[in-house]
C-alpha cells in the first residue's frame, strides 16, 4: 500500500491520576492509518484501546493525560493544538461513534436537531439547508422515511436505527477519519451485520479511514484491512487482516483466535486464556502477557520484549517468536 | 425495541398546530395539570385586577364592625364575605389584596434563587475541581447559618423593604437549586451524549446549554414549584416576626400572623388567608408535576 499516513502515533503514552497516584493504561502504543484504510484495534477490556481513541479525539476524562508521546493528523501535531483548533478538528476532521447507541443520543432534542447541530456548528449553513444536508444524510445511512425520523425523539427508535443516526451524524461533516468504538457490540447480530456493511460501504464511496475498535475478531474479519492487537497498554502484534488470521504469531493472538467457537468442530469446552487482564497499577515485570501465556519461560518473566519486525507489515512483541 | 417508524400518516398538515392540540388535550386528561393551571390562573388574575375585585380598602379601618364572621354566620353580613378582623377590615379584600404580594414575592424570590443555583450549580458540576470546591463550601456555609436568623439580621441592617426581602429569600435558597443541578450535572455529564457533543467539537457553553441544562431542568422544575410555596411561608414567618411586609402593605402571612391571637374567637381572621396560602402552593405544585411530566420528551408518546 503507498497510501500516505492520514494519522500518526509515536510512543503515547496515557496515565489517569487516581488516589494513589498516576496509573498509565496506554504504554508506549505505535501506529498509523493510511487513507481509506480501515484499522482494527482488537483486545480485551481494559487493553487500553478506548482510552487510545478518547486520547486521538482529546476527549479523555478530566483525570486522564497524554504525558509523552506524538500524534499526528494531517501534518498537524495533535498535542500543540489550542482547545479552539481541536474544537475544529473534532466532528468535521475526525468523527467518533460510541459503543452505546442509547444513550449517545440527547434525549431531549429531535433527531433533526442534533443532526442540524453538528452540520451548522462546522459548516456556516443555513437552518434550512442544514435540514435537507441531515434528510439525505439519513436517507445515506439507510433510513427510511428520513424526513419523519428527523422529527423524531432519540427513545422513539430502535437499538440499530439509533446507531445509524450516530453514523449519519459523524459522517455529516464528510470527515477524513472515522472512529468507531464498538460500533455494533450493543446490536442484535442482524442489526450488526447491516450496520458493518453499511460502514464498509461509506468508506468505499467516501474514502474515509476508519479506526474500529472493538473485540470482536468476526467485526475483523468482516469490515478491517489492518489489524493491531492491544493487551495491557501495548501493542502486541499488527498484521494485515488476512496474514493476521492466516498466521498470527503472538500467543494471545493465538490464545483469541483459538476462543472463536468453530461451527463444524464439536468440542466439549471452548479454549479461553486463563486470568484476566492485568492492572494497570500493577503491572508483571518483563512481557505482561507471561502470567497468562502458555510459553512463558523464565526469560519472559525479566525481559521486556520490543516489537519485532518479522516481514514488512507484520510485527509481534515476544521473544519466543 | 419500539420502531416507531411506520405510524400511520395523519392528516393534519401543519406540525406545529398539531403539537399544540397534542398538548391540550395531554393536559385535559390530567386532572392535577388541570386543577393546577386553573388555580393558578385564578390566583393571578386576583392579583392583577386586585383593584377592581375587591370590594373595600384592604387597609380601611372600621372599628364599629371589627371582627364580624363571615356572611353565613350568625351576626355577618353580605357586606363584609369573608368577616372582618380586629380593625375593622375586609378579609376578603384583604386577601385578594394579599395575593399580589405573595406572588409576587415567592415568584420573584425563586426567580432570583434559581438563576443563581442554577448557573452557580452547573459550573460547579461541569468544571469541577477548584469551582466546585468553592462554590460547594459557599453552600455548605450558608446551609449552617439559621436560615431566619440569617434573614433577620439582613433585613434589620437593611430595613424591610419588599426587594430587599425578595433578594434575602432567594439569596439564601439558591443553596438548594445549586446542589441539585450539581448532582444531576455530576452525572449527565458522564453520559454519552455528552461525550459525543465534545466529539463533534460542541463549546463548552454549548454543551452545558444544550446537552446538560435540558436534562436537568425536569427536577430543577419540581424544586422550584415546591419552592414557591416554601417561600410564600417564609415570607409569612418574616411578616409575623414583624421585619417582613409591613403594613399598610398586605400579604397572606401578615394576615394569617395578625388572626393568630384571635384563632379562639374568630377563627375566620386566620383561616382565610391561611386557606389561600394552601390552595395557592396546591396549585403550584399540581402545576409543577405537569410540567415535568411535559418536559420528559419520554412521556410524549
Amino acid at each position: 500500500m503507498a497510501a500516505t499516513k492520514l494519522m500518526e502515533v509515536e510512543d503515547l503514552k496515557v496515565r489517569f491520576k487516581t488516589e494513589n497516584g498516576y496509573v498509565s493504561t496506554v504504554n508506549g502504543v505505535t501506529f498509523s492509518i493510511l487513507e481509506g484504510e480501515t484499522l482494527a484495534i482488537v483486545g480485551e477490556s481494559g487493553s487500553g484501546k478506548s482510552v487510545t481513541s478518547l486520547a486521538l479525539m482529546g476527549i479523555l476524562p478530566s483525570n486522564g493525560e497524554v504525558y509523552e508521546g506524538e500524534m499526528t493528523f494531517k501534518d498537524k501535531d495533535l498535542r500543540k493544538l489550542s482547545k479552539k483548533e481541536y474544537r475544529g478538528l473534532r466532528g468535521k476532521e475526525i468523527s467518533m461513534i460510541f459503543q452505546e447507541p442509547m444513550t449517545a443520543l440527547n434525549p431531549v432534542f429531535t433527531i433533526g436537531f442534533q443532526l442540524r447541530e453538528t452540520i451548522i456548528l462546522h459548516f456556516k449553513m443555513k437552518k434550512e439547508q442544514a435540514h435537507q444536508r441531515g434528510i439525505e444524510m439519513l436517507q445515506l445511512v439507510g433510513i427510511p422515511d428520513a424526513e419523519k425520523v428527523m422529527t423524531r425523539f432519540p427513545h422513539q427508535l430502535s437499538g440499530g436505527m439509533r446507531q445509524r443516526v450516530m453514523i449519519a451524524i459523524a459522517l455529516s461533516c464528510n470527515p477524513s477519519l472515522l472512529i468507531a468504538d464498538e460500533p455494533t457490540t450493543a446490536l442484535d447480530v442482524t442489526i450488526q451485520a447491516q450496520i458493518l456493511t453499511l460502514m464498509r460501504n461509506l468508506k468505499k464511496n467516501s474514502n474515509t479511514s476508519i479506526m474500529i475498535i472493538t473485540h470482536d475478531l468476526g467485526v475483523v474479519a468482516e469490515i478491517a484491512d489492518r489489524v493491531i492487537v492491544m493487551y495491557a497498554g501495548e501493542v502486541v502484534e499488527e498484521a494485515p487482516v488476512y496474514e493476521l488470521f492466516e498466521n498470527p504469531m503472538h500467543p494471545y493472538t493465538k490464545g483469541l483466535m483459538a476462543s472463536i467457537p468453530k461451527v463444524h468442530d464439536v468440542v466439549d469446552d471452548l479454549y479461553s486464556i486463563e486470568g484476566t487482564v492485568p492492572n494497570p497499577a500493577d503491572m508483571p515485570a518483563g512481557c505482561k502477557f507471561h502470567p497468562r501465556c502458555p510459553l512463558a519461560s523464565a526469560e519472559c518473566t525479566k525481559i521486556r520484549p520490543e516489537l519485532k519486525q518479522m516481514n514488512e507489515q507484520h510485527a509481534v512483541r515476544c521473544i519466543k517468536v | 425495541m419500539n420502531v416507531v417508524i411506520e405510524e400511520k400518516v395523519t392528516s393534519n398538515p401543519n406540525p406545529v398546530t398539531k403539537r399544540m392540540k397534542k398538548q391540550a388535550f395531554r393536559l385535559l386528561k390530567s386532572k392535577t395539570g388541570m386543577l393546577g393551571i386553573i388555580i393558578v390562573f385564578f390566583v393571578t388574575l386576583m392579583a392583577v385586577f386586585a383593584p377592581v375585585l375587591a370590594p373595600f380598602d384592604p387597609a380601611k379601618t372600621n372599628v364599629v364592625s371589627r371582627l364580624l364572621p363571615p356572611f353565613w354566620m350568625e351576626g355577618g353580613t353580605t357586606e363584609y364575605l369573608l368577616g372582618t378582623d380586629n380593625l375593622g377590615r375586609d378579609i376578603l379584600s384583604r386577601i385578594i389584596y394579599g395575593s399580589r404580594i405573595s406572588l409576587m414575592v415567592g415568584i420573584a424570590a425563586v426567580i432570583v434563587a434559581g438563576a443563581i443555583g442554577m448557573i452557580l450549580g452547573l459550573i460547579a458540576g461541569y468544571y469541577g475541581k477548584i469551582f466546585d470546591f468553592i462554590i460547594m463550601r459557599t453552600v455548605d456555609s450558608i446551609l449552617a447559618i439559621p436560615t431566619i436568623l440569617f434573614m433577620l439580621i439582613v433585613l434589620a441592617v437593611l430595613g424591610p423593604s419588599i426587594p430587599t426581602l425578595i433578594l434575602v429569600l432567594g439569596g439564601t435558597s439558591w443553596v438548594t437549586y445549586a446542589r441539585m443541578v450539581r448532582s444531576e450535572t455530576l452525572s449527565v455529564k458522564e453520559r454519552d451524549y455528552v461525550r459525543s457533543a465534545k466529539a463533534i467539537g460542541a463549546k463548552d457553553f454549548r454543551i452545558i446549554t444544550k446537552y446538560i441544562l435540558p436534562n436537568v431542568i425536569s427536577s430543577f422544575i419540581v424544586i422550584a414549584t415546591l419552592n414557591v410555596a416554601t417561600i410564600i411561608i417564609l415570607e409569612a414567618s418574616l411578616s409575623f416576626l414583624g421585619l417582613g411586609i409591613q403594613p399598610p402593605d398586605v400579604s397572606w402571612g401578615l394576615m394569617l400572623s395578625d388572626g393568630r391571637q384571635y384563632i379562639a374567637t374568630s377563627w375566620w381572621v386566620a383561616t382565610f388567608p391561611g386557606l389561600a396560602i394552601t390552595i395557592t402552593v396546591l396549585g403550584v405544585i399540581f402545576l409543577g408535576d405537569w410540567l415535568r411530566d411535559e418536559l420528559d420528551p419520554k412521556m410524549k408518546d
